[in-house]
């Protein structure tokens, strides 16, 4: 049995159809879109309003849920997102997805026996569909992985991206 | 002109103490506090004080208006809860504990950033961020300020703005104070210190990151938790 918690046509409902196509676990799965909202916006310019719909009640409802499916599913997979570690212009995205980690690697030492992860991918975009099924079909194969967060993006994140400095000259801060 | 500080949860805890140590290293410091009582020991003290509810950012950015000029900001204020399951956790509690821990780090964060020129901003997180049985809104809370924290750092940094987290292990607090004995003993039983340590252990941890030098650290998260993050207690 798969359940899919995604809305459709997000990549999450993407995976998990590819998934199913080739599902024979003996064990109830679970898939989860924990994918943050696509807000970016430079830190002044966000509203209360603004964190309050992209991190606040998202982490509560996506806290619902994993313990909503977690007594009945032996494995779950949160397909969510790498911007915890940090970025331009991604305050709410950030803190929602190290939310999400935080929250993932509780819930998963609370459920002894059952295997709780997250495939923290770069953005939405249908590309990452292939990798990010496969790495999925592996976690639920394997059983033996919980609590962790797989960055799944042909190693972007180790490359170092260019400074984007904005208006004036960068100062080294106390000078 | 003295570097000027506001600390929120100054008035007890870890953020008392960080605001005694910078005012006993010559900074002019604002303590902020829910506290009104707390906050009024702290100001015989001779360090500023003023009731704050970190979740009003009206509040906020009203304080941050009328004080002088910030180069730091700490925000210390924050929550915890007894220990429940996830299953258990009631709606209301699992959104306040965001509410409050994150979304008052970010309120801070986005007003201090609005209008300071340069300085750092040092958030609290917990080596908790890194997980931790029946407390997945507390965990979830503080991870997300560490996400907070490093995305903040890598925007704000063109500007001359550092953003750091400290994130303590076990401290005497108020915080902990509330604990059960049960949950206290658990806990210290797991910890290599073999029970919480000081504030002032966590203060001169803040005071570094908040020094002219420590400013040249950007988006780290400093644990200061005898090695509890190590995932191994060792003693």
């Amino acid at each position: 049995m798969l359940t899919v918690i995604a809305s459709p046509g997000s990549l999450t409902a993407t995976i998990g159809q590819r998934l199913s196509a080739g599902h024979d676990s003996p064990h109830p799965v679970a898939l989860v879109d924990a994918m943050p909202p696509a807000r970016t916006a430079p830190l002044a310019n966000l509203a209360d309003a603004d964190f309050e719909a992209g991190c606040i009640a998202p982490l509560a409802d996506l806290g619902a849920v994993i313990a909503g499916l977690l007594p009945y599913h032996r494995h779950v997979v949160l397909i969510g997102s790498s911007a915890g570690l940090g970025g331009w212009d991604a305050a709410i995205p950030a803190a929602f997805a190290a939310g999400a980690t935080g929250l993932m690697r509780s819930a998963a030492l609370e459920y002894a026996g059952v295997s709780l992860n997250m495939i923290a991918l770069p953005s939405a975009d249908p590309a990452h569909v292939e990798g990010a099924s496969a790495l999925a079909a592996g976690l639920i194969a394997s059983g033996a992985v919980s609590g962790q967060v797989i960055v799944c993006d042909g190693g972007a994140n180790l490359r170092m991206r260019a400074a984007r400095p904005r208006g004036g000259s960068a100062l080294p801060p106390g000078q | 002109m003295l570097p000027h500080a506001l600390v929120t949860g100054g008035a007890q805890g870890i953020g008392r103490a960080v605001a005694e140590t910078l005012a006993a290293r010559g900074w002019s410091v604002t303590a902020a506090d829910r506290d009104a009582a707390a906050l009024a020991a702290v100001e015989a003290e001779g360090i500023a004080a003023a009731v704050l509810d970190v979740t009003d950012s009206a509040a906020v950015a009203a304080l941050v208006d009328r004080l002088p000029p910030l180069d730091v900001v700490v925000n210390c204020a924050g929550i915890a809860a007894e220990l429940l399951p996830l299953k258990d956790i009631p709606r209301a509690a699992f959104e306040r504990m965001l509410r409050v821990n994150l979304g008052g780090t970010f309120i801070l964060a986005r007003e201090a950033a609005r209008r300071m020129e340069r300085g750092a901003i040092i958030t609290i997180a917990s080596r908790g961020y890194l997980g931790g049985a029946g407390a997945a809104h507390y965990v979830a809370s503080k991870a997300g300020v560490v996400g907070l924290t490093r995305a903040l750092a890598v925007e704000l940094r063109w500007r001359g703005i550092s953003v750091n987290a400290v994130a303590p292990g076990m401290v005497d607090t108020r915080m902990i104070a509330d604990f059960t004995p049960e949950m206290r003993a658990r806990l210290s039983r797991l910890d290599p210190e073999g029970g919480p340590m000081p504030p002032a252990a966590i203060a001169e941890a803040v005071a570094y990151l908040a020094s002219a030098e420590g400013r040249r650290v950007n988006g780290q998260v400093l644990l200061v938790d005898g090695g509890k993050s190590l995932g191994v207690a060792p003693c």
